[in-house]
């Protein structure tokens, strides 16, 4: 009842929100906003590895459920600086390849590492993504509004893997759990693979 | 009819959020007030700030102990007047090393000891309150028709909508909701600490 009470109060603001903010394109802020929200959404191997963070915390239940997803973007933040500073590292693409598919075979395989082994894993694998999210910024692209915008997608996609993760609460769900973590590993060796190739 | 507490803060919220749409012919007092109750959010610095100091509030004080409240709010409001009418540099390194402090005290919930009596808890959020409330009232439009009209929004913005977040997510004690918390700490701590690198670095 609660859910359904506060729904109603949300939708009452939302009625009441103005046009304001929909009557332009936008520019400045909004326009580095947007660009940072939606960089990690144009990558499909962020996006897998994103939701696999998600999905193998809420599989690994306890205290991995919220972990993982805190230490994400902290560590991803780091990444960002080296990247956003310019400083060099090797690898990234095939970091980041690696991670969807290291992940992805966590989840099928139903891997269980000590919570340390897996918020290190998972660390290490932040840096990659959020060195290419630093280093992708436009040029002339306000980074506040940028950083917020790529860190927020980040954590909903979390969010968004964590709520596929609580399938593992039933047993047919695990299993179908498992079958997701497949699919994005194998989506991992396809992006590995193209890359071998190009 | 009367509404529960919770419901009421809500409803208030809602109104504040409400648009501008049924004003299309205002005085110089109502727009004074939007301006000054718009100022502390749209600057992204000042928001980020006060969201943390929310949170971390919202995850520090339970509903019995309004000691953290107080100190807080009279921190806030402090600051607010400070901003307004002393102009001191805050810099904003420090603007965002305290929020990458309050992302951080959030996401892995430090809590205050108990016994015998959280002093440096207190401290540090009476001095974080106190910079964000100064940060949201520093560099306030000089020719501001209606000056006091003007502090009142920026104090109703800067003071009632962290304590209102607080007091809101502060009620939620289930696991969900204490996820949620710490997952927005850990973006808001990580935003910050991106933030403080490149201010650093120039």
């Amino acid at each position: 009842m609660k859910i359904i009470s506060y729904a109603w109060w949300l939708g009452v603001v939302l009625i009441g929100c103005p046009d304001i903010a929909l009557a332009h394109t936008q520019s400045g802020e909004g326009n580095a906003y947007l660009t940072g929200f939606l960089h990690p959404l144009t990558g499909l191997d962020h996006v897998l590895a994103m939701l696999a963070v998600g999905m193998w915390g809420a599989q690994l239940r306890g205290d991995a459920i919220w972990v993982l997803p805190v230490a994400f973007p902290f560590v991803m933040a780091l990444g960002a600086v080296a990247g956003l500073l310019g400083l060099p590292m090797p690898a990234i693409e095939i970091g980041i390849a690696a991670s969807v598919i290291a992940l992805g075979a966590a989840i099928t395989t139903n891997y269980r590492p000590p919570l340390i082994g897996a918020t290190a894993l998972v660390s290490v694998f932040a840096i990659f993504h959020g060195y290419a999210h630093g280093a992708e910024l436009p040029s002339r692209t306000d980074a506040l509004p940028y950083c917020i915008g790529f860190v927020m997608t980040t954590g909903l996609i979390h969010l968004a893997g964590i709520a596929i993760g609580l399938l593992a609460e039933w047993r047919r769900g695990l299993a179908a759990l498992r079958l997701g973590g497949a699919a994005i590993a194998s989506a991992g060796l396809v992006i590995a693979a193209r890359l071998m190739l190009a | 009819m009367k509404l529960p507490v919770r419901r009421r803060i809500f409803l208030a919220l809602t109104a504040a959020l409400l648009p501008a749409a049924a004003q299309a012919h205002v005085g110089v007092q109502i727009v004074a007030l939007i301006a000054g109750a718009l100022h502390p959010w749209i600057n992204l610095d000042s928001a980020l700030l006060l969201t943390g100091l929310s949170l971390w509030l919202a995850q520090t004080a339970t509903s019995t102990d309004n000691k953290y409240f107080v100190i807080v709010g009279l921190a806030l409001t402090t600051g607010v007047a400070g901003g307004l009418f002393v102009q001191l540099a805050a810099p904003l390194w420090l603007i965002y090393g305290v929020a990458l402090g309050a992302g951080l005290c959030v996401s892995f919930n430090f809590k205050p000891r108990p016994i015998p009596w959280p002093i440096p808890w207190l401290i540090a959020l009476g001095a974080a309150a106190l910079l964000a409330g100064y940060y949201a009232g520093a560099d306030a439009a000089a020719d501001v028709a209606a000056p006091t009209m003007f502090l009142l929004g920026v104090l109703a913005s800067g003071l009632v909508v962290p304590l209102s977040i607080a007091v809101l997510l502060g009620e939620r004690r289930s696991r969900i909701m204490q996820i949620g918390i710490r997952i927005l700490g850990s973006w808001l701590s990580a935003i910050s600490l991106m933030l403080l690198a490149l201010r650093l670095h120039g």
